[in-house]
């Protein structure tokens, strides 16, 4: 005999998943250019988020900087509007850890072991909060059984754990969204994580 | 948008890869490896001053163009040191630590050269841009003041 909750909370999944899974982003048209405009003409550095041309680029002035393809986008919950929004937070289960100096203990003729922040300290796996309450889960395309394992719990999350956060903010009647976004590989995911910086404004379109 | 850019020469910096690049447009007239700030953290012993060593990112310029630079060592790279900061001015001056050259742009941090080659392509600066010695002749001879720089 099943417990009760288990067919209402399949119910409540299926639902949720039925009605926030996959939404469509608007047009961005002219409403994005002039976003874009707006952005650039401030001194500063600023993201685009072009999931529908599976691009990511980061800007200034209009001069393209870097670029990031993005493998593979989905969305949960209310599509983004097109309108600057910037960057609250990054979060990792393993987040990045500035090492500490010892006075008196540095000698930089590079005698001693390195140590510094560096590219490959930044995690692959994060979530960047956006000030507009919308939520980018960001990793690299799953390659071996490590990734493959994080990759899972992901799904996990996407099926299970959103579709449940989604009925809760409609109940709240606060806006969720979120998009996970699959970039090439685990070098790649660490530059965004390295050059996105909280404060930072995007688009997403 | 295109008024935006600038016409003349620019520098983009990414210190994630420890890479700068001279630019026009959307062409690459250089790509130099540099040594970027490590990130890492001093604080001072029994005080309240705490440093972190990044290298800024953002939209800066260049402010200054010096030639045969002195290093006017701040507080903290004596507190590294484990030293005491001195009292006179005069005891903070280091020659031939900077390199031939160097460009300033805005809260002391610059482009200069330096003397750890070997260590061009890692993350190990005080949030300067290291640069090698061919490449900084470069920078300086093609760079002026007011050049726009990108870092990311």
């Amino acid at each position: 005999m099943l417990p009760k909750w288990i067919p209402v909370f399949t119910l409540l999944v299926a639902v949720a998943n039925i009605l926030g899974y996959d939404s469509v982003l608007d047009d961005p048209g002219k409403l994005f250019l002039e976003a874009e405009l707006a952005l650039a003409r401030k001194p500063g550095l600023y993201f685009i988020f072009d999931l529908k041309d599976k691009r990511i680029s980061l800007k200034a002035r209009g001069i393209l900087l870097q670029e990031w393809e993005v493998k593979r986008v989905r969305y949960w919950g209310n599509p983004a509007a097109v309108k600057p929004t910037a960057l609250a937070e990054k979060t990792a289960l393993l987040p990045p850890k500035r090492e500490r100096i010892e006075p008196g203990c540095s000698d930089e003729n590079g005698a001693y072991e390195l140590k510094a922040l560096e590219l490959d300290d930044m995690p692959s796996y994060y979530t960047l909060s956006l000030t507009e309450g919308i939520l980018l889960y960001v990793r690299p395309q799953a390659r071996g059984w490590i990734s493959s394992f994080f990759a899972a719990l992901y799904t996990l999350r996407w099926h299970v754990f959103l579709p449940l956060k989604t009925v809760w903010s409609s109940i709240r009647k606060k806006p969720f969204a979120s998009i996970e976004i699959v970039l090439k590989d685990k070098r790649e995911s660490r530059a965004l994580f390295w050059a996105f910086t909280e404060g930072m404004p995007c688009i997403i379109s | 948008m295109a008024n935006l850019s600038p016409r003349d020469l620019y520098i983009v910096i990414d210190t994630a890869n420890n890479l700068l690049y001279f630019k026009k447009g959307e062409h690459i007239l250089r790509k130099c490896v540099i040594s970027c700030g490590s990130g890492n953290i001093l604080s001072e012993p029994g005080g309240e001053r705490r440093w972190i060593f990044d290298t800024p990112k953002g939209e800066f310029f260049v402010k200054s163009k010096l030639k045969d630079p002195y290093w006017i060592k701040p507080d903290w790279a004596f507190i590294e040191e484990g030293k005491d900061v001195p009292k006179d001015a005069k005891d903070r001056v280091e020659a031939d630590y900077l390199g031939e050259y160097a460009l300033g742009f805005g809260d002391g941090y610059f482009i200069h050269g330096t003397l750890y080659t070997r260590l061009l392509g890692r993350n190990v600066t005080h949030g300067c841009v290291r640069v090698g010695d061919e490449d900084l002749r470069e920078l300086y001879r093609t760079a002026s003041v007011g050049t726009k720089i990108f870092i990311f």
